[in-house]
């Protein structure tokens, strides 16, 4: 039977069961996760990624289910398991918590705070519990030992709890009954304005000491950290979070604390400890998941053993991903290789290239030269056998155009150097030089030119287009697979990818990126229409007469001089990675200040015909950055667009708004 | 556990004047769409009052003929539904001397924006009115046909519906999360990925309103696959429930948690009417019968404002008797 099932249909680790994570783990090769985690260390953490950064899956991954299910499967006895792996990880989804109904309805914000901590203590407690008593069912650690912990257990509580059952399940049980009760007086509390919950624990102590009390009476477990996994840090409220904060202030042995969330998780780092924030390095370390695989060298590697492990979940032939992509045959000689992929030009025609057409049209309405120089200059830059080289050629042209030279004496001077290029010497020439920067943006003219769809094509492509984000990467298989498995391919089961299915996956997945960037509230559109503002512009650059930037995806401004609004909107951005902060900034030319830099997400760029890997970051002024993010000065963002592209494409006319841009083009 | 198919509905006459039995009180929510304005004057009531909320910005010229409440509460203030109904109630309706728990209730919930609609009947129900009839009256057409926007889309808030919070575990290994899926593909999204880690499961209109209702409903609702993840357009989680029919609602709703239950034993449940308000009636009463047998709440994304115009004439008027009891 043919196989439909998509190998990479689940992208999202919330989908995977407890075996499922295990089964899809990937570690990376030259660092681990576990290294980066560090669940026994006691500093605690905060874990941060973009949707799709794979950190629910991380951190399941230290959850005591599926340490569990490692343990067994591993045939270990589950106490050397536990105490091999020297944690017990709890993990705990905050957006399973609902505590948005821990405020308003007319009862004082002072009472909903110890009541919703109070809250959290019982449900985490009952979390740990529920965890013991599973150790408890499976090994003889606690024999013996369980009357007298649930006797110091009960002991936590500021009054005697009589008549209960010195077991783990009917503590555990006593805590649910207290819980639900909390929940019955919240519930009907908004229909009589009135909540009254006794508080029986003094905060946190349910959860630093209920660990002590186990590492201490169990000398099997004397080594072990009790780790608390919080995720979904950012479905926490700032009163949630401040209580997690005090946590982290307050933690005591044997507890270690991680917290995961969306990179815009964070609202605040005070704690109930008279209002004191924590400090990143001195309270919790700090660790940008996607930060760490965009750097990391090993992410391409990475990104392929997630797929193997797919395919091989699948049956499918997973030995090298990257010959299962139909692209374009790379042949040795160094001109061939120039004419692959353009199978959309007729070599042998007559006819006249669009881009020398367009060029003529251009000429002439410049009016300084006549019908006969027009041709000559079209004749030197001619090379009918390799259009990119023409391309080229025609590009220098332009540069010349643009500094105002003699333009016929300047067309003879591209014919040497394409003829230089054409020959033994050709490192030398000009035309080698400009193809180090523009080569693919002159392939994606060319496309353009000739109405034909851009090319993201091949593993290595996906993977830089899903930039850092592992989740984007599935995406682009997962429509790719699937459009593949419709035209009747055989993908993986010795076929490939047809380059149809692959340039249908890419739109797909980077429209649903776009789309799919759900933003609370109302700065949804205003996040978007930005990113379209900005994404717009390069677009115009890439495929202007002589963009001012190679592969452009990147900007560069002074960020003390923007506006409020615009600064807010690009953080969004970022928080939301539509946009990618570039750490090591750019330094203005001329005042040699350090500004900010970005790039659009490369999962973008195909929404926008935009280049994969972004190498040029191109500096805005002020005027246009509040222009693109400040809704307020939008409206000049249309004539500040014309200003910037009338200087890069011909007859190139030179406004320049400011001073500071005339010496960016470096005039 | 309730058999849901007990409850009584029926269809009333368009043409007729007033229609039978008198009611002690009958409320509705006024906004411009013809439906709501002519079975106000339909109903036949002691007391018929309106109750013009906040969200779909009324102007004073605007306000209907008879008795009315205006919520005295700023659309761009901070509110909730709990504030303006309770307002409603203990400011308004409760002085209404003749009215008491054994009073004869109707109310018409076309006009009412689901969580006021939904709290309002958790209140009356908790204050221990017994039995209370509900309207709906189904449009000729909605004035952009698929396209009609019933609010802004700007969701700027997903919670939990006051007084249907219920009690849940902190154990979230097997939470499941019910969405009744409706033209808005966006909705669905923000409920899916605010409940990210739940097993997903549909139930679209079917029959629908109108007969290309439920392609419609299904192509729009297509647009959220992703968001809904490993579940989406799996047949077994798909479920259908007549869109005029709250007790079917309530019934499939009752038979997904006794499927998914005797599965795997459901850690908590959540369920999100996104579709009709008769659905969103079917949602609220299975919350209120079953809140003691299941860890249960309704989650709803809050958007600020709504359309006050959406639709034009009156194709049928249902009437469904509700008896908490």
């Amino acid at each position: 039977m043919e196989k439909t099932e998509n190998p990479f249909g689940i992208t999202k680790s919330v989908d995977f069961s407890d075996t499922e994570i295990n089964d899809y783990w990937v570690d990376l090769q030259n660092s681990s996760f576990y290294n980066i985690i560090k669940p026994i260390s006691p500093m605690p953490m905060i874990l941060l990624g973009g949707k799709g950064s794979g950190k629910t899956h991380i951190v399941r991954h230290f959850s005591f289910s599926t340490q569990l299910l490692r343990i067994k499967k591993n045939s270990k006895s589950i106490t050397s398991g536990i105490t091999e792996d020297k944690y017990i990880g709890i993990y705990y989804s905050l957006g399973g918590l609902n505590e948005g109904r821990f405020s308003g309805k007319g009862i004082n914000l002072d009472i909903w705070e110890v009541v919703s901590t109070y809250y959290m203590d019982l449900s985490i407690a009952q979390k740990t519990m529920e965890t013991i008593i599973q150790i408890k069912d499976l090994t003889d650690i606690f024999d013996g030992k369980e009357e007298c912990v649930c006797s110091e257990i009960l002991d936590l509580f500021n009054k005697p709890i009589n008549g209960l059952e010195l077991t783990f399940n009917s503590l555990n049980n006593y805590l649910k009954e207290l819980r639900k009760e909390i929940d019955f007086k919240v519930n009907n509390c908004v229909f009589i304005n009135k909540l009254e919950v006794n508080i029986l624990t003094t905060r946190g102590s349910l959860i630093f000491e209920i660990p002590r009390i186990i590492v201490k009476s169990v000398k099997e477990l004397f080594e072990i950290k009790f780790l608390y996994i919080f995720d979904e840090l950012e479905n926490a409220s700032i009163e949630l979070q401040k209580y997690i904060q005090t946590l982290i202030r307050e933690r005591k042995d044997p507890c270690a604390i991680k917290l995961s969330g969306r990179l815009y998780s964070i609202k605040t780092y005070e704690t109930f400890c008279s209002g004191e924030e924590n400090k990143e390095g001195s309270e919790f370390e700090l660790v940008e998941i996607d930060q760490i695989l965009r750097k990391n060298t090993d992410y391409d590697k990475f990104s392929e053993n997630i797929c193997k492990k797919r395919l091989e979940k699948f049956d499918l032939v997973s030995n090298d991903i990257s010959k299962s992509f139909e692209n374009y045959t790379i042949d040795e000689d160094r001109l061939k290789k120039l004419n692959f992929g353009i199978d959309f030009i007729d070599l042998s025609s007559k006819t006249e290239r669009k881009y020398v057409l367009k060029l003529k049209k251009q000429l002439l309405k410049f009016k300084k030269f006549n019908g006969e120089q027009i041709s000559e200059i079209c004749d030197n830059l001619e090379c009918n056998d390799y259009p990119l080289i023409e391309k080229a050629a025609i590009y220098l042209f332009y540069q010349s155009w643009y500094k105002n030279r003699k333009l016929i004496e300047e067309s003879k001077l591209i014919k040497n150097e394409v003829n230089t290029f054409l020959g033994e010497d050709y490192k030398n020439s000009g035309i080698n030089k400009i193809f180090e920067h523009y080569k693919s943006d002159f392939y994606a003219q060319l496309l353009f030119e000739y109405n034909q769809k851009q090319r993201y094509l091949g593993f290595e492509t996906f993977v830089k287009l899903s930039g850092g984000l592992p989740r984007n990467l599935l995406q682009i298989l997962k429509h790719t697979y699937s459009h593949s498995l419709y035209l009747g391919e055989k993908p993986f089961n010795g076929n490939v990818l047809s380059i149809k299915s692959q340039l249908y996956g890419v739109k797909k997945a980077s429209d649903w990126f776009f789309e799919d960037a759900n933003i609370i509230g109302i700065d949804k559109n205003k996040v978007k229409n930005s990113i379209n503002r900005l994404a717009s512009f390069f677009r115009e650059v890439r495929y202007s007469d002589k963009p001012s930037e190679c592969s452009l995806i990147g900007f560069s401004f002074d960020e003390t001089s923007i506006s409020e609004e615009a600064k807010r909107i690009i953080r969004l951005a970022q928080q939301w990675s539509l946009l990618l902060s570039i750490n090591s900034g750019r330094r203005d030319k001329n005042s040699k200040r350090v500004d900010e830099s970005y790039q659009l997400n490369t999962m973008l760029s195909p929404h926008w015909d935009l280049p994969f890997s972004s190498r040029g970051t191109i500096p805005l002024s002020n005027e246009f950055v509040n222009s693109i993010f400040d809704e307020n000065h939008s409206k000049d963002y249309q004539m500040l667009l014309n200003e910037r592209i009338l200087t890069m494409n011909a007859p190139f006319k030179q406004v320049y708004t400011s001073q500071q841009e005339l010496f960016d083009e470096g005039l | 556990m309730k058999d849901y198919r007990i409850f009584f509905k029926d269809q009333l006459p368009l043409d007729k004047g007033t229609w039978e039995p008198e009611y002690d009180l009958f409320i509705s929510s006024f906004n411009l769409s013809d439906r709501v304005e002519d079975v106000f004057s339909k109903v036949n009531a002691k007391d018929k009052h309106w109750i013009i909320l906040p969200d779909y910005n009324i102007s004073a010229v605007e306000f209907p003929e008879g008795q009315y409440y205006v919520s005295p509460l700023e659309q761009t203030s901070v509110y909730n539904e709990s504030d303006v109904i309770n307002d409603f109630y203990y400011k308004y309706l409760s002085k209404i001397e003749s009215i008491n728990i054994e009073s004869k209730i109707c109310i018409d919930i076309t006009g009412f924006i689901k969580p006021y609609m939904m709290y309002l009947i958790a209140l009356l129900k908790t204050l221990g009115y017994q039995c209370i009839d509900f309207i709906f009256s189904e449009p000729n057409y909605y004035s952009a046909k698929q396209k009609t926007k019933f609010s802004d889309e700007s969701v700027y808030e997903v919670r939990q519906i006051y007084g249907f919070e219920g009690c849940h575990n902190p154990d979230t290994t097997n939470d499941i999360l019910i969405i009744g899926s409706g033209y808005d593909d966006q909705l669905i999204k923000y409920i899916s990925e605010n409940k990210n880690m739940t097993k997903k499961i549909q139930i679209f209109g079917f029959p629908s309103l109108r007969a290309d209702m439920y392609q419609e409903n299904i192509l729009r609702a297509s647009k959220a696959s992703d968001s809904i993840g490993r579940h989406c357009g799996n047949n077994p989680n798909n479920y259908l429930a007549a869109a005029n029919d709250p007790f079917a609602t309530a019934q499939v709703l009752k038979e997904i948690c006794e499927i998914e239950n005797n599965t795997e034993r459901v850690s908590n449940i959540y369920i999100s009417p996104l579709a009709t308000k008769v659905q969103a009636l079917g949602f609220t009463l299975f919350y209120l019968f079953e809140k003691d047998n299941y860890p249960i709440s309704i989650i709803y994304p809050f958007c600020k404002t709504h359309s006050k115009r959406t639709s034009a004439g009156i194709s049928r008027i249902w009437r469904y008797s509700i008896d908490f009891d």
